[in-house]
């Protein structure tokens, strides 16, 4: 007989002598348990169990929170426990689905199988450029991404897309990002600049903005990378 | 005696009393009452909500609930709003379209989110039913103006038609034109999706004149600010109205008419829209701002100056959207002025960048917790967050039910104290008793998931990324969440074992997506063979999984409980673990 620690983990045994001619379905699990109490199968070596890294004695149990399961069991033993209740309250016919949360599935498999499959294979993300849905924005924010690239800008439709730019201030502790289609023209442009940088500025900057007497001027970086004036290329 | 007539009441009675019982858990429990009541039961319910439309086939719905009149499916998985679901991967709506329109010829209602849906469905729904009331297509794809103009010319008593975030082929703005003059039932009209392509704006007015019950009414970008008043001037009944473009040189004359328009709308309770704000035009708002319960400005690029004296005149607002250019200083003004704030969503403006761009923190998200006691609903995009922020916040806000917070580098850590966020998360789920759903970002290891498994007993939907140590949180999740509806996990290291060994959990939940994990092909085989009620679809756009060995971990993992069995509809890169279905394909 199945000693009830044992008997929380519910076999399915590919290894077991009784089941191999059998297919599993669910109108023969029934059978099947009764059958894996009956004999007295000792798989543990091939049992996969959970445990705390570091903790693979064969002997260890899962610990949780730093209670071992068998007190969390409620009932186990030999019988099918009463379900608890599960989402809808839909009725399961598969009696290996007993306990609810508290259930133990185990897949036997051989010990070599608890290696982790080699490290090679699973990518590290974070060295990707760049990740695929990360950041998680969502379609409903498909505008905002697609403006960003400055992907729409060249439609013809009137306002269509957006087009971001970056603003640094010499000293700023951080950029600003701005979009350029909210400005009508250069003016605009820059007293919205100034309204945002002021926090930094120590110096006077008249409301003509560029034009004239202001101790600073606005400058951009072109797709070639060098510095223009703003003001030269028409809006 | 009297014994019998407890038994005796005639069927018509009965079904009398079950119109009575609205929500769905009602109404299965009534059916499992007893046989008659299953038969009664199914004979009188008129609604029916499918959470994944793979669950369940169309014969199946149509053959137990023979008389439906309501109808809400959706399809791809939530991720699918992140671009992680290829292209093509399911979720047609035209076979349900089809079987519906012989068996269900009154049917009044379709809503759908994240489907396919063609002009071809379109077009069938127009020409099926006849009492055809609501479309709702939420989050949707696959169709042109063309699909819309079928609905728009054929559905004489249309009361809503409502296409938020959906991608529609921008063929013609004249499909509003096939509206005929005799609809005068709309109630909700939703195009905001539609973009800056025009739609005909005179169609759009005439139609607006002629419907007095429209309620509802959600603009696209293409129309300018100046048009608003007359629109607003045509409705002014609409309870929820979103703008168009509000963008246009100042003009004294514009801004007047625009603010009294707006201030005929005794009923405006709700605003969204706002692309392209110019600050100026917003005081035109004020004189409604008093009424405000939601406002949307998640596409409004003003700065936190002008956002603070929008707010400010917002006292009874309950649900905010905004770009994170609010700031902590906006937030604080939030918190001081906006006692009845149930919802905030901050996204981020520039996601992309490496600095942030505005000074937005997780004060601002502690400031709102401590001045909006009604708080419910979080999503918070920031680049920092602190253990000692979340723990505030949890205690501050003990009545959160949906928790969303994104930190928008991966794996960042306690900015104060170099740790994992596992504490914070945790006080989270440990104080917010009727947390329904939870969203985790940052420096996170396993222990986290024990807090959560340990204490979101109501926790119905949860969201990991670039979280975890081992299969061990895996587990703590599927073994104590007891209400977990919905798992998805992207680029975390969860293997086989947590997986196989709650194996049956599977079945009590709608589903599970896993990607960038460490879940074998074995495995998927595995569980595919033993758990017949689960669909276990592996997606894999590069190469078939069975070219590489069965240890080598797959791509995208989407596991969901089905009663009908494995889908016809796969793409090529979608292998589905069914036993029955051949894997080569």
């Amino acid at each position: 007989m199945c000693t009830p620690l044992e008997h929380e983990y519910l076999r399915f045994a590919e290894t077991c002598s009784m089941e191999s001619s059998e297919k599993i379905s669910s109108s023969s699990v029934e059978s099947i348990e009764d059958k894996t109490r009956k004999t007295s199968l000792n798989l543990k070596r091939t049992e996969l169990r959970l445990g705390l890294p570091g903790s693979h004695s064969p002997d260890s149990k899962v610990c949780l929170f730093g209670e071992d399961l068998e007190s969390n069991d409620t009932s186990n033993g030999f019988g099918v426990t009463p379900l608890k209740k599960l989402g809808s309250g839909a009725k399961r016919d598969f009696s290996y689905a007993i306990d609810g949360p508290n259930e133990k599935w185990v897949f036997p498999c051989d010990e070599k199988n608890l290696v982790p499959p080699a490290n090679d294979h699973v990518s590290a993300p974070s060295t990707k450029a760049e990740l695929v849905g990360w950041r998680p924005v969502g379609s409903f924010q498909k505008n905002k991404k697609a403006s960003n690239f400055a992907k729409k800008s060249d439609e013809t439709s009137g306002d269509g897309g957006r087009l971001y730019v970056k603003v640094s201030m010499d000293g700023a502790p951080y950029l600003r990002n701005v979009d350029l289609k909210t400005y009508n023209n250069y003016m605009e442009l820059s007293s919205a600049l100034e309204r945002i940088f002021s926090c930094f500025t120590i110096g006077e900057c008249s409301g003509k903005g560029v034009a004239k007497g202001c101790e600073y001027v606005v400058t951009y970086e072109d797709k070639d990378g060098d510095w223009m004036l703003v003001g030269d290329v028409p809006w | 005696m009297q014994k019998e007539m407890a038994y005796s009441f005639p069927d018509e009675v009965l079904k009398h009393v079950f119109t009575f019982i609205q929500s769905d858990e009602d109404r299965n429990a009534v059916s499992l009452v007893c046989k008659s009541w299953y038969e009664i039961e199914r004979w009188c319910r008129r609604k029916v909500f499918i959470g994944n439309c793979y669950a369940v086939s169309p014969r199946m719905v149509i053959r137990r609930f023979p008389e439906v009149r309501s109808i809400e499916l959706k399809g791809k998985p939530h991720f699918a709003d992140f671009n992680l679901v290829p292209d093509g991967w399911g979720g047609y709506v035209l076979q349900w379209i089809a079987e519906m329109a012989g068996a269900y010829p009154w049917l009044g209602e379709i809503r759908l989110k994240r489907m396919v849906v063609t002009d071809e469905s379109l077009e069938l729904i127009a020409k099926s039913f006849k009492n055809f009331k609501v479309l709702v297509l939420f989050s949707c794809e696959g169709f042109s103006t063309d699909g819309l103009a079928a609905i728009a010319a054929s559905c004489k008593n249309l009361r809503e038609l409502d296409l938020r975030e959906s991608e529609v082929d921008d063929l013609s703005g004249h499909w509003l034109a096939h509206f005929p003059e005799t609809c005068t039932s709309l109630v909700s009209l939703n195009i905001s999706c539609l973009g800056s392509d025009e739609v005909s704006f005179s169609a759009l007015e005439r139609l607006v004149d002629r419907c007095p019950n429209l309620r509802s009414l959600q603009l696209n970008r293409g129309v300018t600010l100046d048009k608003i008043a007359n629109i607003l001037r045509r409705a002014p009944q609409l309870v929820d109205f979103g703008t168009g473009n509000y963008a246009a040189e100042l003009q004294p004359d514009v801004f007047s008419n625009l603010a009294g328009a707006f201030s005929s709308c005794k009923e405006l309770k709700s605003l969204s829209g706002f692309w392209d704000v110019v600050p100026a035009y917003l005081p035109a708002l004020y004189s409604i701002c008093p009424r405000l319960t939601s406002l949307n400005l998640s596409y409004a690029t003003i700065q936190s100056p002008d956002l603070i004296k929008l707010v400010s005149h917002c006292p009874r607002l309950q649900r905010l959207l905004v770009l994170d250019y609010v700031e902590d200083s906006g937030l604080e003004e939030l918190a001081s002025s906006c006692k009845d704030l149930q919802e905030l969503r901050v996204f981020p403006s520039d996601p992309f960048g490496a600095e942030p761009n505005v000074s937005l923190t997780e004060q601002g998200l502690v400031a709102v917790s401590l001045g909006c006691p009604k708080l419910q609903s979080v999503l918070y995009f920031c680049r920092r967050m602190s253990n000692a922020a979340l723990v505030t916040i949890a205690q501050n806000c003990p009545n959160l039910t949906c928790f969303r917070l994104c930190i928008i580098e991966p794996k960042t850590a306690d900015y104060l104290t170099l740790e994992p966020l596992d504490a914070g998360f945790g006080a989270i789920v440990e104080h917010c008793k009727d947390l329904r759903r939870l969203s985790l970002s940052g420096l996170l290891t396993d222990h986290v998931f024990e807090y959560i498994g340990t204490y979101g007993k109501k926790l119905e939907m949860l969201s990991v990324a670039f979280a975890g140590d081992s299969d061990l949180g895996l587990h703590h999740v599927l073994s104590g969440c007891e209400s977990l509806r919905k798992l998805e996990i992207r680029d975390c290291p969860f293997g086989d074992k947590a997986l196989l060994a709650n194996a049956a959990k599977l079945e009590t939940m709608r589903s599970l997506w896993m990607s960038s994990c460490a879940v074998s092909f074995g495995a998927c085989k595995l569980l595919g063979q033993k758990m017949p009620k689960l669909n276990v679809e592996v997606i894999d756009e590069t190469e078939p999984p069975d070219s590489r060995p069965e240890s080598y971990p797959v791509d995208k993992l989407y596991i969901y409980r089905s009663v009908a069995g494995p889908r016809f509809d796969m793409p090529p890169f979608v292998w589905s673990m069914d036993e029955a279905v051949k894997i080569l394909h």
